[in-house]
């Protein structure tokens, strides 16, 4: 007997397939599992612009319009792509049911704009039209920083630019650090791929990369890897497109869990895990972040059960870019989109799932 | 997709789909729940694969997900995971209920990674298409999880 055959001796499904099948065609749609009395508020603009794209669509705007106004019709193969590339991440999200119906980027970042199908008796409380930013997030592995930020800071209809930042928690001060990227080399522009960069404040690592387009296709970094002399070493596997909801803000204030959230996990706030998001309606939302200690690998539970610590539209007052808008997220382990169960929100944390 | 494609999928990855969501999670009582999750979405999914190939990973991709987002469940912590053995009508030998307990004690995005090389007989550039991380990234997995195996089963 194989040891495949051994291993799985007795890791058989309970149901045979023909019942399999015919749960599948029978069941019930998915049902949204964010109760609509928490839906209070939505559409959190993402980049500059954007609050008028909301409005506009408010007023019965054509999406396609709104876009083409802001961003150009040049900008049509982007927005096409950006849309497949959104929907196909977003099918993957099953606690709403929704199409993707516009994304566009700009020098800040990447927007996209979902339409929420009303289900389940929620058509009054919740918004139909609900903008949802979708952000550039980041994979890595063995990390020995606390986050990193991804920006697009230019396109064309040709290209795509965008900025990558990594913040270590370490003290690099007077460090020299060196970023390289490999992969695929029409994604770099030449001498952009070693990039070392240290302001002094904020401590971060700065690298550019320009992305090509090919039809449809948008193909992304297969490996970045910066070194630092304090001995440590991190690969960022690949950048993804990546759907941060937080379009949906409680009503009923939750502080009591995020505070037993800080009892029960390591958490480093620091200047950069504090910011503000600013929603279409111009409230200022102030959020603070968690952090999980990774690198004690002997604390499987922070495996399970991590807060994702996500920055939007928080203003940096560090380095070149003083007082630039950027948008970041911090994540404690390779991660992939459907990992993102939770925001925090003016102490408030939404279960995304 | 129609219901006859939906049972050709079945018959073809159903039961590779559940093998991976075992090794993903350690936990055979969510096994059936999140393969069935994964075909429900490839039921209802309105796009089209380029290839079986495809297709393949696009299932085994979501099958990955799936399995990490129960396994960090707070409410699935709280289960009792049900004996193994209930399901088994076979004697399992200590050294594959070993294996099986080693397996378990390897960090999200190893075992994956482990099934797919070691019991799919995937590449490692295969496994980095399919998982969308990079080849690199699967070779140290691939590395640490024996090292890690090779340290729990010393013991």
């Amino acid at each position: 007997m194989s040891i495949y055959k051994d291993y799985f001796s007795g890791i058989t499904p309970e149901k045979d397939n023909r019942q399999f099948i015919d749960s599948i065609i029978n069941a019930e749609k998915p049902k949204m599992k964010i109760s609509p009395k928490k839906i209070t508020a939505a559409a959190v603009a993402a980049a500059t612009g954007l609050a008028a794209a909301v409005t506009g669509y408010a007023s019965g705007w054509d999406y396609g319009a709104v876009f083409n106004q802001i961003f150009g019709e040049k900008s049509a193969n982007l927005q096409n792509h950006l849309v497949a590339e959104a929907t196909e991440v977003c099918d993957d999200i099953d606690h709403l049911d929704f199409d993707v119906v516009a994304a566009a980027a700009d020098r800040q970042g990447v927007l996209v704009i979902v339409d929420v199908k009303p289900q389940n008796g929620l058509s009054e409380e919740l918004p139909t039209d609900i903008l949802d930013d979708l952000h550039f997030g980041i994979y890595y592995e063995d990390s020995h920083r606390s986050s990193a930020s991804i920006r697009p800071i230019e396109y064309t209809e040709e290209k795509i630019r965008v900025s990558i930042r990594a913040y270590p928690n370490e003290n690099i001060a007077g460090e020299k650090i060196s970023v390289y990227a490999h992969g695929k080399s029409k994604w770099y522009e030449s001498g952009k791929d070693n990039l070392g960069y240290y302001t002094g404040y904020g401590n971060y690592w700065r690298a550019e990369f320009t992305a090509d387009f090919e039809g449809n296709e948008l193909e992304y970094p297969a490996d970045l890897t910066y070194t630092g002399n304090y001995g440590g070493t991190f690969h960022i596997d690949r950048i993804v497109v990546t759907p941060i909801s937080v379009y949906a803000i409680g009503e009923k204030s939750n502080s009591k869990d995020l505070l037993s959230v800080k009892e029960e996990y390591d958490y480093n706030l620091d200047q950069t895990n504090t910011f503000a998001v600013t929603s279409s309606n111009g409230a200022l939302l102030e959020s603070y972040a968690i952090t999980d200690n990774v690198e004690n690998t002997d604390k499987k539970e922070y495996d399970k059960d991590k807060i994702i610590d996500f920055r939007g539209m928080f203003t940096d007052y560090s380095g070149e870019n003083n007082g630039e808008d950027l948008i970041s997220m911090s994540f404690n382990e390779p991660i992939n989109p459907e990992d993102i169960t939770a925001v925090v929100i003016s102490g408030t944390l939404i279960e995304l799932k | 997709m129609t219901e006859k494609e939906l049972e050709n999928d079945v018959e073809k990855y159903r039961a590779m789909l559940f093998r991976l969501a075992y090794s993903t999670t350690g936990d055979l009582s969510v096994c059936d729940d999140i393969v069935w999750e994964v075909f429900m979405k490839l039921y209802s999914h309105k796009g089209s694969f380029d290839s079986e190939n495809g297709k393949k990973a696009w299932l085994i991709r979501l099958t990955v997900n799936h399995s990490h987002n129960h396994t960090k469940s707070r409410w699935l912590r709280k289960r009792t995971e049900l004996s193994e053995t209930e399901h088994s009508h076979e004697i399992i030998s200590d050294d594959i209920i070993a294996l099986r307990e080693a397996l378990k004690t390897l960090k999200k995005g190893y075992r994956e990674v482990i099934f797919l090389h070691y019991f799919e007989g995937y590449t490692a550039a295969e496994i980095g298409e399919i998982l969308k991380i990079s080849q690199s990234a699967v070779t140290t997995r691939l590395q640490r999880g024996r090292r890690m195996l090779k340290r729990f089963l010393e013991e």
